[in-house]
């Protein structure tokens, strides 16, 4: 279908690969995010970090062109982003309908759709990138399965593959940690630090506060609007957290400084999704 | 051997029951294969009310003479461009806007048709089809539209999946999304009008959905699934058609029938998601020490 669709914008390189304005967004007649800006530079790991309908599914739509701002500008390598088709946008799990009869690699190769052009099928080139994306996230064994037969760790790195296979230079990856055991985890993990060295601009949407401070170098902290926006050591004080989180969040006295303990709530779903 | 060879082509030394024959496997064929997305995307209740709003049209060009195939296409692709308008700014919830207008389309329909004095037999047909009175015309009309539906879905098959799985991945891959959208919606109007031939208005739904329904519990892929609903939807026209010949019920509700018969064996016994199986599965289960 490329060849009647208007070609993406022009990189500017110069330009951070995400540039955030005074943006404004509400919905349902209530403001869902209010005056944020903010500027990632390329090849960053980003952890977005907030309590529940704080804003992070919307801020990730909003950069992903799916849903336009009520105010404010978001600039992708210089552009509005809603011609770019460098974004790729993992969602939430539980907006994925997992017994959609649709294969592994089927699944992957969606994102090659506009690539491979309309009223053509996918040709040798095509499934070749299908495959050398599930073999990074070490999914190649399984391409002929239905995804509802994975598990969560095995569906997230799917929709990871589908992101590479789309040759995404920015991605927005919404609450992947979420369920997750501790191996998968690190395989994700492994596979951000791998695109991370290779220029890729990495945003995550996470609720545990133990992966944002350890494996991001930078932490977004939000609740409708931006809180703190640093190195993980510089965002996780007392003062900003409680501005955060408000009353979910309970102060221990302890021998040198005082112990902040969360209680958030996570769950998959309870994000809003405009 | 030959008696059976008699009984099965009997029917069909009658020209009649041969355009019924062609007819209804087109239809058989193409239903569910627009059905799959039907089914995929939870659009049952749309596909329903599409089927009704069409009425009016119908009926106008029954009342002037046309071939109704015209005016329920004109029909169809306005409701379904409506539809697609409306549920994109929703001021009420969907499902409330579809059924007002699907209720409010059927009434005009049905006083149209009432302002000809005896319309009982005219709105059967309607309803539940007119199947053994298929013509020349009708059966062009019915392929040429059947054949360009198959076709549009084979065309733009990858952009239709991209849209039934992930929406928000076509927004972020720049796929002109909107206009995807209505062509989805227009060619099941275009099937529910192929379709309304067949079995009426009334249970044009069933064709749409069942052997969808059923294909999708026995394939793990698109295009099987496709496939094998096409096939469910010729087998279920031809076995409906020889029981309307030989029991003499109607012929659309034969169809429909043995469909649904297909649907209940399936939902029953299948593989992977049936009843047998899950009840098999929970037993041994719960023979199995842990």
């Amino acid at each position: 279908m490329e060849q009647f669709l208007p070609p993406p914008p022009e990189h500017d390189h110069a330009a951070f690969p995400i540039e955030v304005n005074n943006l404004t967004v509400g919905y349902d007649g209530r403001l869902a995010l209010q005056d944020v800006s903010f500027a990632i530079e390329q090849a960053q790991r980003v952890a977005v970090v907030g309590p529940n309908g704080s804003g992070k599914t919307t801020l990730f739509k909003v950069l992903a062109g799916t849903l336009s701002p009520d105010a404010g500008t978001v600039q992708v390598f210089g552009h509005g982003p809603c011609g770019h088709v460098c974004i790729a946008y993992v969602p939430q799990r539980s907006q994925i309908d997992w017994n959609f009869p649709v294969s592994v690699s089927d699944v992957v190769m969606m994102s090659r759709a506009r690539k491979i052009g309309f009223a053509r099928w996918p040709l040798k080139s095509d499934w070749q990138v299908v495959h050398e994306s599930l073999a990074r996230v070490d999914m190649a064994d399984h391409s002929k399965r239905q995804i509802g037969e994975l598990s969560g760790g095995q569906q997230q790195r799917v929709f990871l593959a589908r992101a590479l296979a789309q040759g995404a230079e920015v991605i927005l990856l919404d609450e992947p940690l979420t369920g997750l055991d501790t191996p998968s985890q690190e395989t994700m993990f492994r596979i951000l630090d791998e695109l991370h060295k290779e220029n890729v601009t990495i945003l995550v949407a996470t609720h545990d506060l133990n992966l944002a401070s350890d494996r991001f170098d930078m932490v977004m902290l939000i609740n409708r609007s931006l809180v703190a926006f640093g190195p993980p050591g510089q965002v996780f004080t007392r003062d900003l957290l409680l501005q955060a989180y408000g009353s979910q969040m309970h102060v221990l006295p302890g021998d040198d400084e005082a112990v902040a303990v969360l209680a958030d709530t996570c769950c998959e779903g309870d994000e809003e999704t405009p | 051997m030959s008696d059976l060879l008699a009984w099965l082509t009997e029917p069909f030394q009658y020209p009649f029951m041969l355009r019924a024959l062609w007819a209804s496997m087109v239809v058989g064929v193409i239903c569910p294969v627009l059905g799959t997305y039907v089914v995929l995307r939870g659009m049952t209740f749309l596909g329903d009310a599409l089927a009704h709003i069409i009425l009016p049209g119908v009926v106008v060009a029954h009342l002037l003479g046309w071939p109704l195939a015209v005016g329920a296409l004109i029909a169809g692709v306005l409701a379904a461009l409506l539809i697609a308008a409306i549920s994109r700014r929703a001021v009420i919830r969907e499902d409330t806007v579809v059924g007002v207008v699907f209720a409010g389309a059927f009434a005009l329909g049905i006083a149209l048709l009432s302002l000809r004095g005896n319309y009982a037999i005219d709105l059967t047909h309607i309803l539940f089809g007119n199947l053994l009175g298929v013509s020349i015309a009708d059966l062009v009309l019915t392929s040429v539209l059947g054949l360009l539906a198959l076709l549009s879905v084979v065309v733009f098959y990858k952009e239709f999946l991209v849209l039934s799985f992930d929406p928000v991945l076509a927004v972020t891959l720049r796929l002109p999304v909107n206009w995807l959208q209505n062509l989805l919606f227009v060619l099941i109007a275009v099937v529910i009008v192929v379709s309304i031939q067949v079995v009426g208005v009334a249970l044009v739904l069933a064709m749409l959905v069942t052997p969808a329904a059923a294909a999708y519990m026995l394939t793990r892929r698109l295009w099987p699934m496709m496939v094998l609903g096409a096939a469910f939807g010729v087998i279920s026209t031809i076995i409906g058609l020889y029981l309307s010949f030989y029991v003499n019920i109607a012929s659309g509700p034969a169809v429909v029938l043995v469909e649904t018969a297909i649907f209940g064996l399936v939902f029953i016994f299948s593989p992977q998601r049936g009843v047998v199986r899950t009840w098999l599965r929970r037993r041994r289960n719960a023979v199995t020490p842990t």
